[in-house]
């Protein structure tokens, strides 16, 4: 009854605090999310799934990848990002795996399940339409590279259609007018077409890296009464950036008629070097009471293009366009083990969300605290430019004038056709106090100012130098120390274990063996007592005394046998003692007689008694007749 | 009687015995040539620090593990710079001789100023590690010979108690014997936590200048971040010439080659 009380409690406390919890977890983000750079492909390409792990919540597993119904994992990696910011790491892991469709029709990438923190979390099903391809396989895209992006082509497409002319919602209007083409420049196969559509792109002959700017026209003579369906080319070959307010809505007239025109442009950037073809884009017209529906493509654009020249610098990483880089720290002066903040920005035009970070050179009188990019990027004027912002913390280890190194960046500027390389001016921190006399950190305090300005001490101290003045001295000869090699790696350690073992068994076996001796000690006399009267017997038919030591032998002899007091006791005692010991008469007789014969001996004068032998005989003979009875 | 307590007598003469014997032969390692660190420790005072590094090595490569030796060797390679070095011998050095105050300055000060950015994670379940840590003012050998002892006293408290002539005799023998097994267990488990967490994720140094960790093992996976020579590790695992680190929130991918990681 007790028992089932106190478990009717325990259900109670553990429903109160599962409706506490319940809103808790409710509201709780899921840390894991999975998203494919595509829902349409062929069988002939292949698609980046990317498992987004936010391990701030936890100590996060690999993803258990689900059985994959209809594709084949071609490769894998994973990135991770790790961030301290005052003190605190946050960490986010990627794994990416390209997947390969190995049939046609509707896939379903089930749900991928991670453990964080002991509890297990699993992605929403990610459902992917593949089609039939011509059966040439496409190279897949890298999954691996960092901040590339997720989004290959324009995002939400078909939604940004519903604004387009023609539909029923805005005709004749948009909310981001653009310049229209000159008329003259309209394409000549417009003329006589409801709709038409065409791609180009602004450099048939980029380098490696370099920006190149996809646009996609739809020209439109007649209204629509739904939506177009639009499938943006794979831009295999190429970084591609998504750009926000991509799409232009303009009217021109052409060929006599007037075309409403909307236009939608992507940011490229080739990966490879040599001939890179563009597939055509496609756009899904769809019919009417009266029309069947058609289906316009553009011609496939073919690329050229073109390797770095080879005299790139030492430290070139891949950048290529125009690019700025600033630093500034937020105090000049500062104490050991203070946090300095140092604040890069690296700026420019070029693939600014997947260019390299720069190459840290602080010395180790530093200590550093690497922070994550924060990447702003912009599109203006057919031109993708942006920053890249780090957040450097800085803690000196010691005192004196330190230098923080200037920032080298090199890059390829396309424009010029050369490599170029900037840098920020060197900056050199005055650090007071002295090692061990910490008072915390300083980070987030106020900023002031720049130190890069003039009048900055422009003397480099030496880097690399460790701060050895606290060094405790080396041990002399004498103080040398030798450890053997792990006792718990030596047999002999483990066969000592067993030695006290062996002791206690040893005790033990002794003890048992000193205790059966004592229970045994009266059955061991009577049964040595034959043997014992006859080496006495021996002894003293050599002494020569055999009448006076005959009497005490066989006294001795029946006591150790009988295991009773026979001295003292009258012949005719022993006698009866005899008999009721199963004796036979003529026996007993014998032992009185020989009793007797030792008793007369004793008293005899010396020299009388020759008859001692043949008494010690017949004490012999008696015994050993008696020892076949007793 | 007199045979009973001279025969205990003798079991706590043997054990005890055998305990130092067991102490001194097998805790006794291959000496240093006093002569060889001599000569090393004037060249480090004047200033030759590479040359005093390389005949602390020889001694160490000759089978020497002298915490000294390491202390030397780590000094040596702190005032060359090699911070990565430098921390690995003091830890080896602290590993062999955990009391000494000038290792763990000199170590305290060297970790100081190597970056640190990558904080291995927790190593085991938390009892297991609070148990490692219950030994860990000593050496694993001084440990090992600790458990040892206890092993053979509480032996003998047995023997001596049913031997005892008297019930209150008999009975501070047993809660001396309880006592004594209850430290046996911790300090055994304790061991056996140190050399399960040594075994299962042995500690490290990043000895190379700057590495980049890689999210898998091999040069075409992609690197995350690096880390600094001196930032302490711990391995998971080894495929060919790669290792996995243990990561900080125990994230399966940071992977850096063989060569940029020595064990502690």
């Amino acid at each position: 009854m007790k028992k089932s009380k106190q478990i009717g409690i325990i259900i109670i406390i553990t429903a109160i605090l599962g409706l506490f919890a319940l809103p808790a977890l409710a509201q709780a983000q899921a840390p894991v999310t999975a998203t494919a750079d595509r829902s349409q492909l062929t069988t002939d390409e292949a698609l980046v799934l990317t498992i987004t792990i936010d391990s701030s919540a936890g100590r996060a597993s690999q993803p258990t990848l689900p059985v994959l119904d209809g594709f084949q994992v071609e490769s894998s990696s994973s990135s991770t990002q790790i961030s301290i910011v005052n003190g605190n790491m946050t960490r986010s892991v990627n794994y990416m795996y390209t997947l390969r469709p190995t049939r046609a029709g509707q896939l379903t990438i089930n749900p991928i399940s991670v453990q964080i923190g002991g509890q297990v979390y699993a992605t929403e099903p990610i459902i992917v339409e593949v089609s039939q391809g011509t059966g040439q396989l496409q190279p897949a895209p890298n999954p691996g590279m960092p901040s590339m992006p997720s989004m290959p082509g324009f995002p939400n497409l078909n939604n940004l259609f519903r604004s387009m002319p023609g539909s029923q919602q805005l005709p004749g209007g948009s909310a981001n007018p653009a310049q229209p083409i000159d008329p003259a420049d309209a394409p000549t196969e417009l003329a006589g077409q409801d709709f038409f559509i065409e791609a180009e792109v602004d450099k048939p002959n980029p380098y490696q890296g370099e920006q190149v700017l996809y646009t996609f026209r739809f020209y439109q003579a007649e209204s629509l009464y739904d939506q177009p369906q639009y499938e943006a080319p794979s831009f295999t070959g190429f970084w591609s950036e998504e750009i926000s307010d991509q799409q232009k809505d303009y009217v021109v007239e052409a060929a006599g008629r007037q075309y409403r025109v909307t236009e939608l442009q992507a940011v490229l950037f080739p990966t490879g070097v040599g001939e890179v073809t563009i597939e055509p884009a496609k756009l899904s017209i769809p019919g009417d009471f009266f029309t069947t529906g058609q289906i316009l493509q553009t011609q496939p654009i073919t690329l050229n293009v073109r390797p770095l020249p080879d005299n790139a610098p030492a430290n070139f990483q891949g950048a290529v366009g125009q690019f700025a880089v600033q630093a500034q720290a937020d105090t000049a002066e500062t104490e050991v083990n203070e946090t300095v903040t140092l604040n890069v920005a690296l700026s420019g035009q070029g693939n600014i969300n997947a260019v390299a970070d720069p190459i840290w050179t602080e010395g180790p009188e530093w200590r550093a605290f690497d922070s994550k990019a924060t990447v702003n990027t912009q599109f203006e004027n057919g031109v993708f430019s942006g920053v890249r912002l780090y957040e450097r913390l800085l803690v000196p280890t010691q005192a004196g004038d330190l230098l923080l190194p200037a920032i080298e960046y090199s890059y390829f500027n396309p424009q010029i056709e050369t490599y170029e390389t900037i840098s920020t001016e060197p900056i050199i921190v005055h650090v007071t106090g002295s090692v061990g006399a910490s008072t915390g950190s300083a980070a987030g305090g106020p900023s002031i100012g720049s130190t890069t300005g003039p009048g900055v001490d422009a003397t480099v101290p030496a880097a690399a130098i460790p701060n050895s003045s606290a060094l405790r001295p080396i041990k002399a000869a004498g103080e040398l120390n030798s450890s053997a090699a792990p006792l718990t790696e030596n047999g002999v350690y483990w066969l000592l274990w067993l030695v006290p073992l062996m002791l206690l068994a040893g005790y033990w076996g002794w003890q048992r063996y000193q205790q059966q001796r004592l229970e045994t000690a009266d059955s061991r006399r009577s049964a040595g007592a034959a043997k014992r009267a006859n080496q006495a017997l021996k002894a003293a038919g050599k002494q020569g005394n055999g009448s006076q030591a005959a009497g005490a032998i066989m006294v001795t002899y029946l006591e150790e046998k009988m295991n009773q007091r026979v001295a003292g006791l009258s012949q005719t005692q022993v006698a009866g003692l005899l008999e009721q010991q199963g004796v036979d008469d003529e026996l007993v007789g014998r032992v009185q007689d020989t009793l007797m014969q030792a008793e007369m001996g004793r008293y005899a004068p010396a020299g009388v008694n020759n008859a001692g032998d043949e008494l010690l005989n017949e004490t012999g003979q008696v015994i050993k007749e008696l020892d076949k009875t007793l | 009687m007199k045979r009973e307590k001279l025969s205990i007598i003798i079991i706590g003469v043997i054990l005890l015995a055998g305990l130092v014997v067991a102490t001194v032969t097998l805790t006794a390692g291959q000496e240093a040539d006093a002569n060889a660190v001599e000569a090393a420790n004037q060249l480090y005072v004047a200033g030759h620090y590479a040359e005093a590094a390389q005949i602390y090595e020889e001694q160490i490569a000759l089978g020497a593990q002298d915490s000294a030796l390491y202390y030397n060797l780590g000094n040596a390679y702190f005032q060359q710079g090699d911070l990565g070095r430098a921390v690995l011998n003091l830890e080896r050095a602290a590993q062999l001789n955990p009391r000494d105050t000038d290792i763990q300055a000199n170590l305290e000060l060297v970790r100081g100023q190597t970056t640190e950015l990558f904080a291995a994670e927790e190593t085991a379940p938390g009892p297991v590690s609070l148990l490692a840590d219950a030994t860990s003012w000593m050496t694993q050998n001084e440990a090992a010979v600790l458990v040892l002892g206890l092993w053979f006293l509480f032996i003998f408290l047995l023997v001596v108690r049913r031997a005892a002539e008297s019930e209150r005799a008999r009975r501070s023998l047993q809660t001396a014997a309880a006592i004594v097994l209850v430290l046996l267990l911790i300090s055994g488990i304790s061991l056996a936590s140190r050399s399960f967490v040594a075994q299962s994720r042995p500690a490290g140094v990043v000895v190379s200048p700057s590495v980049a960790v890689s999210s898998g093992p091999g040069a075409e996976f992609v690197t995350g971040f690096t880390v600094g020579a001196g930032t302490a590790v711990q391995v998971a695992e080894q495929q060919g010439e790669w290792l996995r680190l243990a990561a900080p929130d125990g994230a399966e991918a940071s992977w850096v080659p063989l060569d940029a990681v020595e064990l502690t």
